[in-house]
């Protein structure tokens, strides 16, 4: 058994633009060069903007989106190069949660139907165990009494029961890995928590890891260890949680924790610092440092090297000419 | 109506019919607004707070049951208008809204300038011509180059976009803009951008708000006052000075426990259980189901009283029964 439970070497994926029918004009660099790790039982944060690709790094990594270049290592086997037959049998022990829970359900099914679906497809246990295993997995998301809930269907749940069953759904084949894609963004901000701890419990509970993928850094900060910050298909930053929050380097980073509001009324008096600018289009992405041209401290360097990521602290890392 | 005040709402009521049964959305609500301010309308989704704006803007839809209440707005008793006059007179006039999601409800084949100067050539029977100049001076004051007036929206970014709407409903120079989660949709950083020029466009203008949102760190950006909505009542109200740091109804004390926050370290939790159905509201406080400090015997039974309990901060709650003045 291996300390990494996911582990990505330079992944690069690049969608073709096509011109017409046959010419690529160009090819869209949703994820140009990354590497990360998680160990078991570790979440990992994977904050930024829409369209800097963190969801297409996330699917990368289950292999929903195949990779353009670069490895996947998944408990230790490397998983780049496996066929769909192969890669079967290594789908029960890795899963996503998306952002909608309104879309990502099957309107038609009840809630037993949903949640049993994944043991049906992998030929798991009689009806009489996969009735089993619903209910006592309904019962580990809170929806009690599950005999309740199994017979409801999606239209007749809120938001927040609905992401529940996505995480009955995403657990029932018991899972080493969890993309949880904005898992929480849709819901209340009172709800919001309510999910997140759920996720922490069952986290405990099964070893499990997670990449939480989200453009919310605070929530970030209470639910994973680590984070890494993502631009225009590049991880720019990454580190232990506090230690990001606290001692952010990156300037991208230091935006984004700049634009987030604390609960303070005095907020009202001030105007927030907030880079100008607005993403790059990732198929023509800017020379050298791609933040340069929103970054205030731009020099002449940033325009024609990309930094490369460094160690500038133990286990932090950042990719800025500054350091 | 006192002095100063743009706008009051006393006993406000807005019902929708639904498959035989009466939606309670907004169920007897009060608040005023002073001028050249803020109010931040928060609670969780389904409480009624766009209901609120819905009457308020009176867009009642087609299934509504019961719509009543006193509403002034700058100075006017609008209560008693016609729709007529309503129209002619308040809506846009005085009152306008940035409706949720709608930048993605910009229609997709005219030009951005068209759609901002729409209200008033169709609304307040302006000239094309002279309607398109005052478009583009109003798309040049949220921040926008005036040559956007000739885009389509789908050139734009989201915030870009959420400029546009901004724009639409300010070309008629009201005096109250209701934002019904005018950020929802946007990047974090675009967010700050739109709330930036909000903060700016209340001060240079002396606009008062009212807005919308179920994000207690987000409606401290704006808000001078807040009210907080539950299941159709408004349970506590007051300066936002006094219920960010003192709030006083268990509610409002939950819904702040459970916002993250980047710059302090305290543990988040959550408010058991779901918010009423509000076809079926449980009797007394419509809190009492969730509430920790419920009193057996009251607040299952009878609906709390409101309390004042400092200068504009009211509770409704029986836990502060003995506080009131």
């Amino acid at each position: 058994m291996s300390m990494s439970i996911i582990k990505a070497l330079d992944l690069k994926t690049y969608f073709p633009v096509r011109k017409g029918f046959f010419r690529i004009a160009g090819y869209v660099k949703a994820v140009d060069g990354v590497s990360l790790e998680i160990l078991r039982g570790e979440t990992l944060a994977l904050v930024g903007e829409s369209g800097c690709g963190k969801t297409t790094l996330g699917k990368t990594l289950l292999k929903i989106v195949e990779p353009t270049d670069g490895k996947i290592f998944f408990d230790g086997q490397e998983i780049t190069g496996l066929n769909e037959r192969d890669m079967k049998k290594l789908r029960k022990r890795m899963t996503m949660i998306f952002q909608d829970p309104y879309a990502s359900i099957d309107p038609t099914y009840n809630v037993f139907k949903v949640i049993e679906e994944p043991l049906e497809i992998h030929n798991i246990g009689t009806k009489e165990e996969r009735v089993e295993l619903v209910m006592k997995s309904l019962e580990e998301v809170k929806l009690v009494p599950p005999e309740d809930f199994a017979r409801k269907y999606p239209h007749m749940l809120s938001g927040g029961q609905r992401q529940r069953v996505a995480i009955a759904r995403a657990l029932i084949l018991r899972p080493n890995f969890i993309v949880a894609d904005e898992p929480v963004s849709m819901l209340d901000a009172s709800v919001r928590v309510e999910i997140l701890l759920l996720l922490k419990e069952l986290q405990k509970k099964y070893n499990l890891s997670y990449l939480y993928i989200t453009h919310d850094i605070a929530t970030a900060k209470y639910f994973s260890e680590k984070i890494a910050v993502m631009y225009a298909g590049k991880i720019v930053e990454m580190g232990p949680s506090s230690v990001v929050l606290k001692k952010p380097l990156h300037p991208y980073t230091k935006a984004l924790i700049d634009a987030i509001p604390d609960p303070d009324p005095s907020n009202r008096f001030r105007i927030r610092k907030v880079v100008k600018g607005e993403p790059p289009n990732l198929m023509d992405p800017p020379k050298g440092c791609r933040f340069h041209p929103r970054c205030p401290h731009t020099k002449d360097v940033c325009k024609v090297k990309e930094p490369l990521l460094k160690e500038v602290e133990l286990g932090h890392v950042v990719a800025c000419h500054l350091y | 109506m006192t002095e100063g005040e743009i706008l009051t709402v006393r006993n406000l009521f807005l019902y929708y019919s639904s498959r035989g049964s009466i939606v309670r959305a907004v169920d007897d609500i009060s608040f005023e607004l002073p001028e050249k301010s803020a109010l931040a309308l928060v609670g969780e989704s389904g409480c009624g707070k766009s209901s609120t704006a819905i009457a308020l803007m009176r867009l009642l839809p087609p299934n509504t049951a019961r719509y009543e209440g006193r509403v002034q707005m700058n100075g006017l008793d609008v209560s008693n208008l016609s729709e007529e006059e309503f129209r002619k007179k308040v809506r846009w006039r005085i009152i306008s809204m940035v409706f949720q999601g709608a930048l993605n409800a910009l229609n997709p084949v005219l030009k951005v300038g068209f759609q901002v100067a729409e209200p008033l050539i169709h609304n307040f029977g302006y000239k094309k011509k002279e309607a398109l100049a005052l478009a583009e001076k109003a798309l040049e004051d949220v921040g926008l180059p005036r040559a956007v007036a000739e885009r389509y929206p789908h050139e734009l970014s989201g915030g870009m976009k959420q400029r546009v709407c901004i724009a639409m409903s300010l070309v008629t120079k009201p005096k109250i803009v209701i934002l019904d989660e005018p950020t929802s949709a946007l990047d974090i950083i675009t967010q700050a951008n739109i709330i930036n020029l909000l903060k700016q466009l209340k001060k240079e203008r002396g606009l008062s708000y009212i807005f919308i949102t179920h994000d207690l760190a987000l409606s401290s950006e704006l808000a001078d006052y807040v009210a907080v909505m539950y299941g159709g009542k408004i349970v506590e109200r007051g300066p936002a000075d006094d219920l960010y740091v003192s709030p006083a109804h268990p509610y409002m004390k939950m819904l702040l426990n459970s916002i993250p926050r980047l710059r302090q370290d305290v543990s988040l939790s959550f408010i058991p259980g779901a918010p009423p159905d509000l076809r079926n509201p449980p009797p007394g406080c419509r809190f009492h189901p969730r509430c920790p400090f419920k009193i057996k015997g009251k607040c299952d039974v009878k609906e709390p009283p409101v309390v004042k309990l400092r200068k504009d901060h009211y509770v409704a709650c029986w836990l502060y029964e003995e506080e009131s003045e």
